[in-house]
């Protein structure tokens, strides 16, 4: 879906999302992993950090989908190989 | 066993077999993504036990099936019009869940008075398999040649997207039990790969469909 080919301060254009959502997802591991090792309970009417490691799965699996994963598929190709979208 | 030990030390040891370590990781991640919200999603409703069954189910079609759909890439490939009928489908997951959101005891309409029935694991299951058809056919068509030389680096990163895509599912379905209002946002995600699948899989099609036009009409 993202067509534009605009490095953001060197960091190639199409990488950006995919990124992100891994940045998120690891961000969320980490919470978890805090929620877990302080023995927080997963249900409780106030914001735990089970909740903050849940949600930031949720934008990490969003931002993954929008990012398109030809994108990263086609970055790792050979340069004299890769298409359009990934030429970043 | 020792081709396995040398493929092994190959991936952790040179260059490409790291680099081919690294791209299915971050293939993996990335795939897992939209697989995780659906099997969040379906699961949602359910109760606990049922719930930990529906994402063991999800996770498990989705593994066979990347694995059945990846050893006929090149077949599949040469269908015309799947990418369309798989986002048909997946359209159809969509409106399914769409009426359960819609739903009283899903924070729907409160006007209406009777009870439904609780969503049942067959249900849940059902959705997921079909979803996981969808999205796991776009998927591997999309990372048909990744890392092909590299078995160690495509094994460790399939069982690396179970883990995540079972941990990832969880965690959402606890997430729209507690704020229902993002299921809806979930289910917007799941309609945009819905319709991005239609639109290509229209693209595909479309060449043919004028030729056959073009042929049958006088």
């Amino acid at each position: 879906m993202l067509e534009l080919d605009i490095p953001i301060s060197g960091f190639p254009f199409p990488l950006v999302l995919p990124a992100v959502s891994v940045l998120l997802i690891a961000a969320a591991g980490v919470f978890a992993l805090f929620a877990w090792w302080t023995g927080r309970a997963r249900r409780d009417d106030h914001v735990t950090p089970w909740d903050i490691a849940a949600a930031l799965t949720f934008l990490g699996c969003a931002a993954a989908i929008m990012g398109e994963v030809e994108h990263v598929i086609e970055y790792f190709w050979p340069q004299e190989t890769r298409t359009q979208p990934a030429n970043g | 066993m020792d081709e396995i030990f040398a493929d092994i030390m190959t991936t952790l040891t040179t260059p490409a077999g790291l680099a081919a370590l690294g791209q299915v990781i971050m293939i993996d991640l990335v795939l897992a993504g939209d697989n995780a919200i659906v099997i969040g999603l379906a699961a949602a409703g359910l109760e606990h036990k049922q719930r930990v069954r529906a994402i063991l189910i999800g996770i498990l079609a989705a593994t066979l099936l990347r694995i059945v759909f990846a050893a006929f890439t090149v077949q599949l490939l040469a269908i015309v019009g799947l990418l369309l009928a798989g986002g048909i489908l997946l359209l159809w997951v969509c409106w399914k869940m769409w009426r359960e959101l819609r739903r009283p005891g899903h924070g729907g309409n409160p006007m209406h008075a009777s009870a439904p029935p609780p969503k049942s694991l067959g249900a849940a299951a059902w959705q997921i398999v079909i979803a996981d058809v969808s999205m796991s056919l776009d998927n591997v068509l999309a990372v048909a040649g990744a890392a092909r030389e590299h078995p160690t680096a495509l094994i460790f990163g399939l069982g690396l997207s179970i883990v995540l895509m079972g941990l990832a599912a969880n965690f959402i379905a606890g997430l729209l039990e507690k704020h229902r209002w993002i299921a809806y946002v979930g289910l917007a995600i799941i309609l945009y790969v819905a319709c991005d699948m239609i639109w290509r899989g229209f693209s595909e099609v479309q060449p043919y469909v004028a030729a056959y036009l073009a042929a049958a009409l006088p």
